[in-house]
C-alpha cells in the first residue's frame, strides 16, 4: 500500500472509531469531522497505556475502547432521544452555502500547509522518540514494558505521553506497512485536523459574534468574510509557526495546535456544552501528546475551570469535572513512575548556572519566537478600550481568560528552564523553537480573534441598533 | 469622544492592524514553506532516510531476534543512532555480563559503509567463542 493510502486509512479507522462518542458529544457540527480522528487518536492512546501496564496489544485494546465508546453514545442517545432526533435532524438539513464554502476555503488553507510533506523528512526526534517507541508498542505487552524500562534506551525519553506513538502503530497495523514514512504522514494528518479545528474555532466566534449583533444582512456577509479570511490567514500563519515541524514526525505541532483550540473552544466561545466538548477531546489530545502538553493541558483546565466558576456554574459540577480532568491527565506521569521508567537525561545532574542567569537565557532564547504576544497585547489594550462591552454584549469571552493561559503556560514552560537541571543553554538551544509554538500561535489566534471583534465594532457602531 | 465612535475607531484601527499583520506573515510564512520544499531539502532528506535505512540492514545482519546487545564506551551520537536503528527491535542493555553482542559504530572511506559509517559486532557464541563480524 502506497504512503499515502496507508496514512489515509489510518485517518478512516480512527474518524469510525472517534466519530459516535464526537457526534453525541459536540454534536452533528463540521468541526466535529476534524474532531473524529483525534479522539480516535486518543482511544489509540488509551490502548497504548493499558498495552504497556496491562497486557495485549494496541489494536485489540483499541477495539474495545472504540467499541465501548460507540456503545456509550448509543446509551447516551437511547437516553437522551432528543439529542438523536437532533443528530438526525441537523443531518439532514445539511450545510449553509456560505459556511461550506468557507470550511472548504479553510481546507485548502490546511492542505497548502501540509505542502511540506513533499519532502521525505523523518525528523530526529520522530525517529528517536516518537517511532522508536511505537516499534515497542506494536511488538505488544511485554516487549514495551521491558522497552519502555530499559535503561539503554533512556536518551529516547521513554516516559513521553504515548497518543503519537500509538497512533503510528495503529497505522502500521491498520495498512500493514511498517515504514517511518507512513508514522510521519499520519500525524501530519493529525496535525492538519488539529490545526483545521483551531483554524473554524475563529470562524465559530465570527458566527457567535453575527449572531449576537444587530446588523444589516450585507454587513453581516462581510463580517462573515472577514471573518473567514481571518481564519484562513491564522491557518497559513501556524504553517509558518510550525514549519517543518508539521510534516516530520514531531509531537510539538500536535499538542500545540490542540491547546490553541482548548482557548479557542473553551475560554474564547460561550460557554455550551458542545464547545466545552470540543475542549475535552482537545485537552486529552495535547495533554497525552507530550509531557509540555501535559502541563500545558491541565492549566488550560484549571482556566477554564475557573471561567465556569466565574460565570456561576455549579461549583460541584465544575470541580468534579476539572479534577477528573486532572486526574486523567495525571495517569500517564503516574505510572511512569509506578513502573520505574527511567528519567529523561535532560532531568539529570545538578543545576547550572543562577536562577537570574538561566532566566535571562530562558527570556532572550523563547523572545525571537514571541514578537506576536507584544502585537496581541497592543490588540487586546485598543479593544479594552474601545470593544470591551461590545464583546461581552456578543457572548465572546474576555481577551483576559486567554491571557491567563498564555501567562500560565509562559511561566510553566519558561520556569522548566529556569528551575529544571543540567546546562540550560543547551536544553534551549534543541528545545526552545518548539516550546514557544503555543505561545506563539496562542498569540495569533488571539489577534486573529481581535480582528474579528474590530470588524464586528465598526459593523455594530455603523448600525443604530445594538443587540 | 461617543461610545460609538469610539467602538468604530478602536474597532477599525485593531481590525485593520490585525488583518494586516496576519497577512503579511501568512506570505512571509509561504515564502518560508517555499524554501523548505526546495530539492536541495529533499535531496537532503532522502540521504537521511538512505543512511538509516543502510544502517538497520547491517543491524539485521548482525543481531538476531534473540540476541542482547551492548555498546561499548559509545559518543552521544552514536549512542542515538543505535538506538534509532535497533532500539525498536533488538533487546539491549547497559550490563556487559547479560549481553552476547557488542555493537559499535565505526567510521570508514571505504566501501560497504552508510555515508561512511558501518556497524562491528563482537559475537559471544553459546560456547563462549569470540567472533567479529561486520554488517554488510
Amino acid at each position: 500500500m502506497s504512503t499515502t493510502g496507508a496514512a489515509l486509512l489510518t485517518l478512516v479507522v480512527l474518524t469510525v472509531a472517534g466519530a459516535p462518542p464526537v457526534l453525541v458529544l459536540v454534536g452533528p457540527r463540521l468541526v466535529a469531522f476534524p474532531l473524529m480522528p483525534l479522539a480516535g487518536a486518543l482511544l489509540c492512546a488509551a490502548a497504548a497505556v493499558c498495552t504497556v501496564t496491562l497486557a495485549g496489544s494496541v489494536a485489540r485494546w483499541f477495539v474495545l475502547f472504540a467499541a465501548l465508546a460507540t456503545a456509550g453514545a448509543a446509551l447516551l442517545c437511547v437516553r437522551r432521544p432528543e439529542r438523536a432526533s437532533r443528530l438526525w435532524r441537523a443531518l439532514r438539513s445539511g450545510v449553509p452555502p456560505l459556511t461550506g464554502a468557507v470550511a472548504l476555503a479553510l481546507v485548502a488553507a490546511v492542505a497548502w500547509t501540509l505542502r511540506t510533506l513533499r519532502v521525505p523528512t523523518v525528523g530526529f526526534d520522530a525517529q528517536a522518540i516518537w517511532i522508536l517507541h511505537a516499534r515497542w508498542l506494536s511488538h505488544g505487552h511485554a516487549f514495551a514494558l521491558a522497552a519502555i524500562k530499559n535503561h539503554f534506551l533512556v536518551l529516547s525519553h521513554p516516559g513521553y505521553p504515548p497518543l503519537v506513538s500509538a497512533t503510528m502503530a495503529m497505522a502500521w497495523r491498520v495498512s500493514g506497512t511498517s515504514s517511518d514514512r507512513v508514522a510521519v504522514v499520519t500525524v501530519a494528518l493529525l496535525n492538519a485536523c488539529a490545526l483545521f479545528v483551531a483554524g473554524w474555532g475563529i470562524f465559530q466566534v465570527v458566527r457567535q459574534a453575527v449572531a449576537g449583533a444587530a446588523v444589516t444582512e450585507r454587513r453581516r456577509r462581510a463580517l462573515v468574510a472577514v471573518g473567514g479570511g481571518a481564519a484562513i490567514l491564522a491557518v497559513l500563519v501556524a504553517g509558518g509557526v510550525v514549519g517543518t515541524f508539521a510534516t516530520n514526525g514531531y509531537a510539538d505541532p500536535l499538542w500545540s495546535l490542540a491547546a490553541v483550540g482548548v482557548v479557542v473552544f473553551g475560554l474564547v466561545l460561550p460557554l455550551r456544552a458542545a464547545n466545552l466538548a470540543v475542549a475535552a477531546v482537545l485537552v486529552g489530545v495535547a495533554g497525552l501528546t507530550k509531557v509540555e502538553g501535559t502541563a500545558a493541558a491541565m492549566l488550560l483546565v484549571v482556566v477554564v475551570a475557573a471561567r465556569l466558576l466565574a460565570s456561576g456554574r455549579d461549583r460541584r459540577r465544575v470541580l468534579i469535572g476539572g479534577g477528573g480532568a486532572l486526574a486523567a491527565l495525571l495517569v500517564w506521569p503516574v505510572l511512569t513512575l509506578l513502573l520505574n521508567v527511567p528519567t529523561d537525561p535532560s532531568l539529570l545532574g545538578s543545576r547550572q548556572g543562577s536562577l537570574i542567569s538561566r532566566a535571562h537565557r530562558t527570556v532572550s532564547a523563547m523572545a525571537p519566537h514571541l514578537h506576536v504576544v507584544g502585537l496581541a497585547a497592543l490588540c487586546g489594550l485598543v479593544g479594552l478600550l474601545a470593544l470591551r462591552a461590545l464583546r461581552g454584549r456578543l457572548g465572546i469571552g474576555n481577551d483576559l481568560w486567554a491571557w491567563a493561559a498564555l501567562l500560565s503556560s509562559f511561566l510553566v514552560l519558561g520556569g522548566a528552564y529556569v528551575f529544571g537541571p543540567g546546562n540550560v543553554e543547551l536544553w534551549l538551544a534543541t528545545s526552545a523553537n518548539r516550546t514557544t509554538i503555543f505561545l506563539a500561535l496562542l498569540a495569533w489566534w488571539m489577534v486573529a480573534v481581535w480582528a474579528v471583534c474590530g470588524a464586528c465594532g465598526v459593523a455594530v457602531a455603523e448600525t443604530r441598533d445594538v443587540a | 469622544m461617543s461610545d460609538r465612535a469610539r467602538m468604530a475607531l478602536g474597532g477599525a484601527a485593531v481590525a485593520v492592524l490585525s488583518l494586516l499583520a496576519l497577512a503579511s506573515t501568512a506570505l512571509h510564512a509561504n515564502h518560508s514553506e517555499t524554501v523548505l520544499n526546495s530539492a536541495r531539502t529533499v535531496a537532503s532528506a532522502e540521504r537521511a532516510n538512505g543512511y538509516y535505512a543502510c544502517m538497520t540492514a547491517q543491524a539485521h545482519s548482525l543481531i538476531g531476534t534473540n540476541d542482547v546487545v551492548y555498546m561499548p564506551r559509545p559518543t552521544l551520537d552514536q549512542w542515538a543512532t543505535v538506538i534509532k536503528v535497533i532500539g525498536g527491535w533488538a533487546h539491549e542493555t547497559l550490563d556487559l555480563h547479560a549481553a552476547n553482542v557488542a555493537l559499535s559504530v565505526q567510521r570508514s572511506h571505504g566501501p560497504r559503509t552508510c555515508n561512511g559509517d558501518f556497524l562491528v559486532a563482537i559475537i559471544r557464541q553459546p560456547g563462549g567463542h569470540l567472533i567479529i563480524k561486520r554488517g554488510s
